[in-house]
């Protein structure tokens, strides 16, 4: 199974290539704030991955199995329930310019596994060496337990593609059979796992209130170690396990190395072997169907396939609202063709939002953690599943740039789809939170007022990061790896922010409202005055995010921007 | 009707335009010819309002490009060299889209119109991604001539187009014209701006080289480098 060696010349110079573009993009003077904005973050995150691995006390090897079993489980249901929910328009995902130049080169289908492969694994090994290094404390030997993970995320890489090929070449009805067994499995999972998850819940819950967060984390894991999921999880691993926790090189050590390595390349060999079979399949299935139309057309007497294929509609114009309508109109109509992965996705962060309503507090305290809750995740997984903003309009910003729209309502037309669609999902989860602990209508009234503009905040700041420093949603490598990860450090530095605030509003509301009462005479509660003060804040905020997006946008020039 | 004056734009360390002014009147179509890098997309961006000039006026309709973009949008259409369309709409939804933010009247029975000329009517409910180069091009084109422009910006628009198309987009601007708009051509096919051109501008490194009708372009090159065919001219301006 040779590959052509253009194919690892080109990996070499594209890899070259985004290191260039990538310092290229950071010292560009309209840049430099958000330069150096990344660099402090970058900073942060090296600290603190380097005072976790210095000061860490060492987890023992039975947790430190189950929490990597778990992740390697959890990492790999993602991807599984990710595909039941969106059908890959291309059986192996890469950017449309590099498919079309590396599709009408003389390479073979072996060809383009073999350059698709090869970055998953480039992306595979820097990943792991950054695991690897947070998890320094726990690993008994250093370089084995660097090559456990590099092959574990490998694994679950190929295992990746494997799906995305085979649910690409799948018919539509074949397809929804498919999304039906995975959700309903994954439905049946969840309702079976839910009382030892609730359980779990209130113990962390209960140990939250007494002691660290990382205590009660310990605590919830702790009760899941010894369910069956846990002991199923740990035996699907354990030839990647024994690598991970391996305490030095011996001969069953490197027994099980070569006993994963032997895995994982006969998994590669089988995707290149797949890759051919599905395209074989997808090619007469697609001549089948012809066949079929055209004794359709015979029976029909119809002149040609296409006036039997073609059909005549009529359109509904939406209204323009200044020119924002369309545009919001033409992303929600996007959205609603991804409606019922859209549903899938968000069901995790509802699901994980709703747990401490089996806290044993008062209902306002359940119900406020569970607003807390889903800021937390509305801030951190929400705007990499509501995409449809400028960010997947990357190829289209010149066009949407020549409209007759003024760029502070393309700003708001463009990021209003997300926000509603985030605020839609807020406020079914409230309800059923208010259902089972019911709070008065204020407070219900107020979270759901607070987090319609937290979400405008967070897909304004999100937007605004992606005009100053945009990217293709199918880019992977290095380059998107750091960028997640300082995005995620910024976000987690924001919301720890954003608290403080929050805490800190207290002083002058109470203020204010002394001084109302007493200098003007005016009883007015501190909680009014704390509620309206937070409200005016986020509005502001997220107004001058989306002012400041507004002026991005004018200024993005697809000339020179575009990547 | 467009009305460019001073015109300069630099990219990085790159001078793309220099010193560009030129007029298209009502019922003028202009072919923009030039080599590749000579300005000519940087040119109908500029005056598209998508990108910002370093230097000089634009103004399309009455209106400058950069102080008054919304009302100068309004009235012009730009059709790119290989038209990003959005993708996951259909071509009916792409119309409701441009009439609504053209506030079109009739649209409907315009949009059927312009789908039975351009071939593209039994399409209207196929989604973008799933048509042809070419049928991408008439879309956007239908798209355009939705709201009658005052002014069409065109970038190479005949790529990937057959030959029905291209016959009707020949027709379709001189009509346009005809009846009123101004319409600027970018394009490398030269019997194409012989066809439909009624001026000519030759671009060269950013630096204008001839701009007026094209029966003065004949004889001013014919006189000064014996050329005589546009092809000729061509090459003897941009040399």
């Amino acid at each position: 199974m040779a590959i052509h060696p253009a194919v690892g010349q080109l990996l070499r110079l594209q890899l070259q290539a985004r290191w260039r573009k990538m310092f290229a993009g950071i010292i560009k003077p309209r840049r430099v704030l958000l330069t150096l904005v990344a660099a402090v973050l970058l900073c942060f995150w090296l600290a603190n991955a380097v005072a976790s691995v210095l000061f860490r006390q060492s987890t023992d090897d039975e947790s430190l199995r189950i929490y990597v079993a778990f992740a390697l489980t959890a990492y790999t249901v993602w991807h599984v329930v990710r595909l039941a929910c969106f059908q890959p328009a291309q059986p192996l995902e890469m950017p449309d310019s590099d498919r079309a130049v590396l599709e009408a080169c003389p390479l073979t289908p072996s060809d383009l596994v073999g350059h698709h492969l090869a970055g998953t694994f480039c992306a595979a090994f820097i990943k792991s060496a950054c695991v690897a290094l947070l998890l320094l404390p726990d690993l008994r030997q250093p370089v084995l337990g660097f090559l456990g993970i590099l092959i574990a995320l490998w694994v679950v890489d190929l295992l990746r593609i494997a799906l995305e090929i085979t649910t690409w070449g799948m018919s539509r009805r074949v397809y929804l059979s498919f999304r039906t067994i995975v959700l309903a499995s994954l439905a049946a999972a969840c309702f079976l796992a839910a009382g030892t998850v609730r359980e779990a819940a209130v113990d962390a819950l209960a140990v939250a209130s007494e002691s660290n967060p990382f205590e009660s984390i310990q605590v919830f894991f702790g009760h899941l170690q010894n369910t069956t999921a846990a002991a199923w999880c740990t035996w699907c691993w354990q030839w990647v396990l024994e690598v991970v926790t391996a305490k030095g090189f011996s001969s069953t050590s490197l027994l099980w190395l070569l006993a994963a390595t032997t895995m994982v390349v006969s998994m590669a060999a089988c995707i290149f072997r797949l890759y051919n079979h599905v395209m074989r399949v997808v090619a007469l299935r697609e001549q089948r169907e012809y066949a079929a139309t055209l004794q359709k057309v015979g029976r029909l007497h119809t002149s040609s396939p296409a006036a039997l294929l073609s059909s005549y509609v009529r359109f509904r114009v939406p209204p323009r609202l200044t020119g924002i309508g369309p545009l919001v109109w033409r992303q929600t109509l996007g959205a609603s063709r991804y409606a019922g992965g859209l549903c899938t996705a968000m069901a995790v962060p509802a699901a994980l939002a709703m747990v401490p309503l089996f806290a044993p507090v008062t209902s306002e305290a359940a119900f406020l953690s569970v607003v807390g809750g889903l800021a937390f995740y509305t801030f951190l997984l929400l705007p990499t599943a509501l995409k449809f903003d400028f960010r997947r309009d990357l190829d289209r910003i010149a066009m949407i740039k020549a409209l007759p729209v003024s760029s502070l309502g393309t700003a708001i037309g463009q990021v209003a789809t997300p926000v509603m669609m985030a605020t839609l999902f807020q406020v079914l989860v409230i309800a059923i939170a208010c259902f089972v602990r019911p709070v008065p209508t204020v407070v219900l009234a107020g979270s759901v007022c607070m987090l319609f503009l937290m979400n405008l905040f967070i897909f304004a700041l999100e937007n605004l990061i992606f005009m100053w420093y945009p990217y293709r949603l199918q880019q992977e490598g290095l380059e998107i790896f750091l960028r997640t990860t300082l995005v995620f450090t910024a976000k987690g530095l924001l919301f720890a922010a954003a608290l403080a605030v929050v805490v800190a509003l207290t002083i002058p509301a109470r203020f204010v409202a002394d001084f109302a009462s007493d200098s003007l005479g005016i009883a007015v509660s501190g909680y009014v005055v704390y509620f309206v003060g937070i409200q005016l804040l986020m509005l502001t905020a997220g107004g001058s995010l989306l002012c400041l997006l507004a002026r991005a946008f004018a200024s993005f020039d697809p000339s020179q921007d575009q990547v | 009707m467009i009305v460019v004056d001073d015109f300069h734009k630099q990219y990085d360390q790159t001078l793309a335009v220099h010193d560009l002014s030129f007029r298209v009147e009502p019922g003028e179509v202009l072919g923009l010819i030039g080599p590749n890098g000579a300005g000519k997309t940087t040119t109908l961006r500029s005056l598209a309002g998508i990108v910002n000039p370093s230097r000089g006026q634009l103004s399309v309709a009455g209106h400058d490009v950069s102080r008054e973009p919304i009302a100068a949008k309004s009235q012009l259409a730009y059709v790119p060299d290989d038209p990003p369309n959005f993708s996951d709409l259909t071509v009916g939804e792409h119309l409701a889209f441009t009439a609504s933010v053209y506030r079109v009247d009739d649209a409907q029975r315009k949009a059927n119109t312009l789908l039975e000329q351009f071939e593209l009517a039994a399409k209207q409910s196929t989604p973008a991604r799933s048509l042809s180069r070419g049928m991408r091009q008439k879309l956007a084109i239908c798209c355009a001539y939705l709201y009658d422009p005052a002014v069409l910006l065109l970038d190479e628009p005949l790529t990937g187009l057959d030959p029905h198309g291209i016959r009707t987009l020949k027709r379709t601007i001189r009509e346009r014209a005809d009846n009123g708009a101004a319409a600027i051509v970018s394009s490398h096919l030269l019997a194409m701006v012989e066809d439909v051109c009624t001026h000519v501008l030759i671009l060269d490194k950013g630096t204008k080289q001839f701009c007026g009708p094209i029966e003065d372009l004949y004889r001013h090159y014919e006189r000064e480098q014996q050329a005589t065919s546009l092809e000729d001219i061509f090459f003897a301006a941009t040399t």
